[in-house]
C-alpha cells in the first residue's frame, strides 16, 4: 500500500542513525583508547585489542595501559552515557515534560547526600574512608524518594502529578541538607564533597564495572521491552487510560526502574549531568518522538556522546578536566546550534 | 429587579477589593513589626529599646558619643540594620522577578533563574573571589558585585538574542536557559575545581546567598531596581494578566505577546542581576512567594504584584532572623535556611493544590 | 454488545454530579447524550471507561463489571475520542494513531496495524496528512486524527467527547454520518457527546437529555427533542420542525426575532472597494 511504504521508509531512517551512533562508538572506542599521556597510535590500539582476545600479547607494558587502565573508563563511558540518556528519554516521554532528566526524580541529591554523609564520617570513623562504603552510602541514599513514592502509593491513590512533585520536592530538600553540610564543613571536607559531585569516570577499573553493567543491561532491556505503554503515555493520563495503560502504575514502575539504573552508575561517577537532559533532545531532533526508536536512538547517542567527551576530557591531562564539564562545554552550544538550524523540523513549538 | 442585581454585584466586587487591600496592609504591618523584631535579635536590646533607637536616629537625635546609647544605635545601625534591610529589598525584587516570570511563562513552576542568570553571575563572582578578591576591602568587595553583574548578564544577553532567531514560545526559552545554566554551572565547576581549598569555600559561600557582608553603600543600586521595577510592574498588571491567558488569547486582546515577553526577560534580568551580585543566590523565593499570594489574595496580578512582594519581603527577613538566631550553633548563611524553609513549604503547596490537569 | 448502567451515582466530596443513572443499551446504535454544560456528560462517560469510579452502582459489559475486567481488556472493548487533543512533543499522524492499536498490538504485529491505521486515515479522509507532525495541523484535523485514534481500537463501544465541535459544516455530517454507518457496518455502540441538537438529531438512533444528574429524556430524537423538553432543560424557546422524519430545532429569541432586523449597511459602512 502506497502509505505504508512512507512509513517504512522513515523508520529505515531513524535506525540508520542508530546504527550510525553505533558505527561512531566503535571507531570513538578505540580513539579513547588512543588517548593519554602515553601515547599510542590508533592502528596500534587495534592490534594490541585483537592481540589481547587472542592471547598474544607482545607489548605487555602498553597492553596493561590500554586494558587496564584506558579500556574500562571508555566503556564505562558508554554505559553510563548510555544510561543517563535513555533514562532520561523515559522521564521525558512519561512525565511528559521536556525538563525531566534522569535525576528529577532525586536520585543525584540522594546519591549526593549519602556520599556527603560518608565523607563527613570519613574523618571520625576511618570505616567510611573507603571506596566501596562512600558508593554503597551513595547508592541507599539515592533510592529514598523512589521508596518515599512507593510507600505512599501504597497508602492512598496517588495521581501521577502528585508522584512527579514529591520526587522533586525530595530533591529540593536533600539539596538543602547538602548545602548546611557543604556549608558547615571545613575546607578540606568541602572541596572533597565537591569534587565528588562534580562527578568523573576517572576511578573506573575492571572491578567497578560489573555490578552497574548488570544493573544497567537489566533495566535497560527491561524499559526497552516497555516501550509501547511508555510511548501510550504521550497521549495524557485519560488517553492513556483509555487505550489500556494504567498510568499512575506505569510511572511507578518506570520510574522506579530509571531511578534504580541511574543510582547504579552514579554512585560510582558522581552526578554527572547534561547528557540525560540535552541527550534525549538531539535524539529527538534526529528520530522524533516515537519511544520504540526514541530510547535506542537515545541510549548509543548518549553513550557515543559521553564516549568523546570523555576524549576530551583525557587530552587535557592525565586526570584532565571532569567529563560532567567537557560534555556541558561543548553539548550546550552543539544543542542550540542544533536548535537553530532545525528551527523549521523543530523539536519544540 | 436586575438593576438591584447589577447593584449588589457591585457591591460584593468592592467589598472583596476592600476586603483585600485590608489584607494587604495587614501583611505590610507583619512586615514592619517583623522586621523591627528582627533588628532587636541577637544584639542583646530588647525589642522597644531597639525600635527606640531606630526612631531616635530617623528623627535626627544624637547622642554624646561612646554612650550607652551611641553604642546600641551604632550597633544596631551598623552591623545589624544592614543585613535585615538588605534581606528586606532582596525579597522583595527576587518575589517580584518570580511573578513575572510565572505568568510570562505560563508555567507556575518557572522562576527567575530559569534564563540563567543565576548561573552566569556565579561564574562572574566565583571568578572574582579564585581571583583574590574578597570582602576585606570595600573595592574588592565592589568587584565581586561588578563581576557578578557582569556574569549575570551574559546568559541574558545570549537568551534574548536567541529568541530573535529560534522562536519565541516559553518552551524555547526554557531549554535554552537550562542549556544555559548547564553552561554555566559547569564553567563554575571548572573554576572551582582549580582552586585551592580556601578560596573554594569562599565561593561556595557566596554562592549559597547571604547578607552578611552588606552594609548601607550596598542599598542605593538595590533598592532603586527593585522600585523602579515594581512600579513598572504594577503598571502592567493587567497585561501580566492577559499573558497567564496563553499566547493566543493574549494576541487576540490586543497584546504584542512577543515584545512583552522581551521586555519582560530584560527587566527581571536586570532586577535579579542587581540583587544576586550582591546576596549570592537565594533560591525558593522567587517560586514560593507568588504561590502563598495567589493562595491567598487570589490570581489578580494587581494584588499578587504587592502581595508576593510583600511576603518575599517578610519571609526573607524571617529567614535572616533565624540565620542569625543560630549564629551561636555556626555560621548558617540566609540562603541554606531558606533552603529549609522553602523545600518544605513548596513540598506543602504542590501537594496541597488540587491539580486540575497535568502540571507537566 | 451490552451496556448496562445500573444505579450509578458519583460526586465530588460535596457536590453530587450524577444520581441514579440507569441505562441498557446495546450496539449497533448511535446514542447521543446532550444537555447544559456542566450537566454531567463527560462524567457519565469517565465512569463507563473506568476513568472515573461512581461511588455508587455498576456499569456492566456483555455481563461483566467494569471493575473486574482488566484495562487492557477494557480497552479492547471500550474505546475514547477526547475533547481536546495532547501536544506535548512532537508525533506523526501516523504514530499518533497507531497509539490507539495499544490493546491490540503485539510486538510483531506492526504491519496489520499499519494497515489498519492507513485505512481509517483513508476513511476519514486524511490519509495525505499520514506523515505530516500532529501540531502542525489545524484543529478540525487534530479531531479527526483524534477519532481514528479511538477507531483503530476496534471497539464494541465508542465514546466521544464533542467529536465535531472543530469541523466545518460538511465534515459535521460527514464524521458524524461515518460514525452511524460504522455502527451499523460493525455493530459498535456509539456513545456520543455533542452540543450541536440538528447533527445530533440528525444521525443517532437514540438520544439522551441529561439534567439535574438524572436523566430527564431519553428515547428517539423526535420524542427527545421537544418544545417542552428543550424549554425545561435549556430554558430557550424554540419550534421543532419535521425534517424527513428527524426533528430539526429552531431557536427563538422572541423578544428579538419580532423587533430586531441586521443592520443596513449604511449604519455601519462596510462596503465594498470598487
Amino acid at each position: 500500500m502506497a502509505g505504508k511504504e512512507d512509513y517504512y521508509r522513515a523508520v529505515r531512517k531513524k535506525w540508520l542513525f542508530v546504527l550510525l551512533c553505533a558505527v561512531m562508538i566503535a571507531v570513538a572506542l578505540i580513539l579513547a583508547l588512543s588517548i593519554g599521556m602515553y601515547e599510542i597510535g590508533f592502528a596500534d590500539c587495534y592490534r594490541i585489542l585483537i592481540e589481547h582476545i587472542t592471547g598474544n600479547i607482545t607489548d605487555p607494558y602498553a597492553d596493561d595501559i590500554v586494558i587496564n587502565t584506558r579500556l574500562p573508563i571508555a566503556l564505562f563511558a558508554i554505559i553510563v552515557g548510555a544510561v543517563l540518556a535513555l533514562g532520561g528519554a523515559v522521564m521525558q516521554t512519561m512525565l511528559r515534560n521536556p525538563l525531566a532528566d534522569p535525576y528529577t526524580m532525586g536520585v543525584s541529591s540522594g546519591a549526593l547526600l549519602g556520599a556527603s554523609i560518608a565523607i563527613v564520617l570519613s574523618s571520625t570513623l576511618p570505616l567510611f574512608n573507603e571506596q566501596w562504603v562512600r558508593i554503597v552510602m551513595a547508592f541507599g541514599f539515592s533510592l529514598i524518594p523512589a521508596m518515599v513514592i512507593l510507600l505512599f502509593s501504597f497508602k492512598r491513590r496517588v495521581t501521577s502529578t502528585k508522584i512527579i512533585l514529591i520526587g522533586i520536592a525530595m530533591m529540593y530538600i536533600f539539596s538543602a541538607i547538602v548545602q548546611l553540610i557543604m556549608i558547615t564543613a571545613s575546607e578540606e571536607t568541602l572541596a572533597e564533597i565537591y569534587s565528588w559531585r562534580v562527578g568523573t569516570l576517572a576511578l573506573t577499573t575492571w572491578e567497578t564495572i560489573p555490578i552497574p553493567l548488570a544493573i544497567s543491561i537489566v533495566c535497560g532491556a527491561v524499559l526497552m521491552f516497555h516501550y509501547r505503554r511508555i510511548n501510550v503515555m504521550m497521549a495524557g493520563t485519560k488517553s492513556a487510560h483509555s487505550m489500556g495503560v494504567d498510568p499512575e502504575r506505569t510511572i511507578l514502575v518506570e520510574i522506579t526502574i530509571v531511578s534504580l539504573m541511574t543510582a547504579a552508575v552514579v554512585c560510582f561517577t558522581g552526578t554527572i549531568g547534561f547528557v540525560g537532559l540535552v541527550g534525549p533532545h538531539i535524539a529527538r531532533l534526529f528520530v522524533g518522538s516515537d519511544t520504540k526508536h526514541l530510547l535506542p536512538a537515545a541510549a548509543v547517542f548518549g553513550g557515543l556522546f559521553l564516549l568523546l567527551a570523555n576524549c576530551l576530557a583525557r587530552v587535557s591531562g592525565e586526570y584532565g578536566l571532569p567529563v560532567g564539564v567537557i560534555s556541558a562545554i561543548i553539548g550546550c552550544p552543539l544543542f542550540i546550534f542544533i536548535l537553530i538550524r532545525m528551527r523549521r523540523k523543530s523539536a519544540w513549538r | 429587579m436586575a438593576d438591584v442585581e447589577i447593584r449588589m454585584g457591585k457591591e460584593e466586587y468592592k467589598s472583596t477589593l476592600s476586603r483585600k487591600i485590608t489584607f494587604l496592609l495587614i501583611c505590610l504591618g507583619v512586615l514592619i513589626v517583623t522586621t523591627l523584631i528582627s533588628c532587636s535579635v541577637g544584639t542583646g536590646y530588647e525589642f522597644t529599646k531597639t525600635a527606640q533607637v531606630i526612631w531616635d536616629h530617623l528623627t535626627g537625635v544624637t547622642y554624646p558619643i561612646r554612650s550607652p546609647d551611641w553604642w546600641a544605635d551604632y550597633y544596631i545601625f551598623n552591623n545589624v540594620m544592614p543585613g535585615v534591610i538588605m534581606a528586606l529589598i532582596a525579597g522583595a525584587g527576587l518575589a517580584l522577578a518570580g511573578t513575572v516570570m510565572q505568568s510570562m511563562m505560563e508555567n507556575p513552576l518557572a522562576d527567575a533563574y530559569t534564563t540563567g542568570i543565576s548561573s552566569g553571575a556565579c561564574l562572574g563572582a566565583v571568578v572574582a573571589i579564585i581571583m583574590g578578591f574578597s570582602y576585606s576591602t570595600v573595592i574588592s568587595g565592589a568587584g565581586i558585585v561588578i563581576n557578578a553583574f557582569i556574569g549575570s548578564m551574559i546568559p541574558a544577553i545570549i537568551v534574548i538574542l536567541m529568541v530573535r532567531y529560534v522562536g519565541n514560545s516559553p518552551s524555547t526559552i526554557i531549554l535554552i536557559g537550562t542549556a544555559l545554566t548547564f553552561f554555566f554551572n559547569s564553567m563554575v565547576t571548572l573554576v572551582m575545581i582549580t582552586a585551592s581549598a580556601e578560596s573554594l569555600q569562599d565561593a561556595y559561600i557566596w554562592q549559597v546567598g547571604s547578607v552578611t557582608n552588606a552594609s548601607w553603600s550596598d542599598m542605593p543600586l538595590m533598592l532603586v531596581m527593585t522600585l523602579a521595577s515594581a512600579v513598572l510592574v504594577q503598571l502592567s498588571a493587567a497585561k501580566l494578566n492577559i499573558m497567564s491567558l496563553g499566547e493566543k488569547s493574549a494576541k487576540s486582546l490586543g497584546l504584542d505577546v512577543v515584545q512583552f515577553r522581551m521586555l519582560c526577560i530584560i527587566l527581571t534580568s536586570v532586577l535579579i542581576a542587581s540583587i544576586i551580585s550582591f546576596t549570592g543566590i537565594i533560591g525558593f523565593i522567587g517560586l514560593v512567594a507568588p504561590h502563598m499570594t495567589r493562595y491567598l489574595v487570589g490570581g489578580d496580578n494587581k494584588f499578587v504584584i504587592p502581595g508576593s512582594i510583600i511576603m518575599g519581603s517578610t519571609v526573607l527577613v524571617v529567614a535572616d532572623l533565624i540565620s542569625r538566631s543560630l549564629m551561636s550553633f555556626g555560621n548558617i548563611p540566609l540562603g541554606v535556611v531558606m533552603s529549609f524553609i522553602g523545600a518544605p513549604v513548596f513540598l506543602y503547596l504542590i501537594v496541597r493544590r488540587k491539580s486540575q490537569k497535568d502540571v507537566f | 454488545m451490552r451496556l448496562i448502567i445500573d444505579g450509578i451515582e458519583f460526586g465530588y466530596s460535596s457536590t453530587p454530579v450524577l444520581k441514579d443513572i440507569t441505562l441498557d443499551a446495546n450496539g449497533p446504535q448511535l446514542l447521543s447524550i446532550i444537555g447544559p454544560n456542566g450537566v454531567g456528560k463527560s462524567t457519565l462517560i469517565h465512569c463507563i471507561n473506568r476513568i472515573l469510579s461512581p461511588n455508587k452502582g455498576t456499569v456492566l459489559i456483555d455481563g461483566d463489571k467494569v471493575n473486574d475486567i482488566s484495562l487492557k481488556d477494557l480497552a479492547k472493548k471500550v474505546g475514547y475520542v477526547p475533547y481536546s487533543a495532547n501536544d506535548t512533543f512532537p508525533l506523526s499522524v501516523v504514530d499518533t494513531v497507531l497509539m490507539g492499536r495499544h490493546p491490540h498490538a503485539t510486538y510483531k504485529s506492526l504491519d496489520k496495524d499499519l494497515d489498519i491505521v492507513y485505512d481509517t486515515l483513508r476513511l476519514l479522509d486524511i490519509e495525505d496528512l499520514a506523515m505530516r507532525n500532529f501540531d502542525e495541523l489545524s484543529a478540525g484535523q487534530h479531531q479527526k486524527v483524534m477519532l481514528a485514534r479511538g477507531l483503530v481500537q476496534e471497539p464494541e463501544i465508542l465514546l466521544l467527547d464533542e467529536p465535531t465541535s472543530n469541523l466545518d459544516i460538511k465534515h459535521q455530517m460527514e464524521v458524524t454520518r461515518i460514525l452511524r454507518d460504522l455502527s451499523l457496518e460493525k455493530g459498535i455502540l456509539v456513545i456520543m457527546i455533542s452540543h450541536d441538537l440538528n447533527i445530533a438529531s440528525k444521525y443517532s438512533d437514540t438520544m439522551m437529555m441529561l439534567f439535574g444528574g438524572s436523566i430527564f429524556a431519553i428515547g428517539t430524537p423526535s420524542e427527545v427533542i421537544t418544545k417542552e423538553n428543550i424549554k425545561a432543560v435549556y430554558d430557550v424557546e424554540s419550534d421543532v420542525i419535521d425534517v424527513h422524519g428527524r426533528p430539526h430545532l429552531i431557536m427563538l429569541d422572541e423578544e428579538f426575532d419580532s423587533t430586531n432586523k441586521p443592520l443596513s449597511p449604511d449604519t455601519y459602512a462596510v462596503k465594498e472597494k470598487r
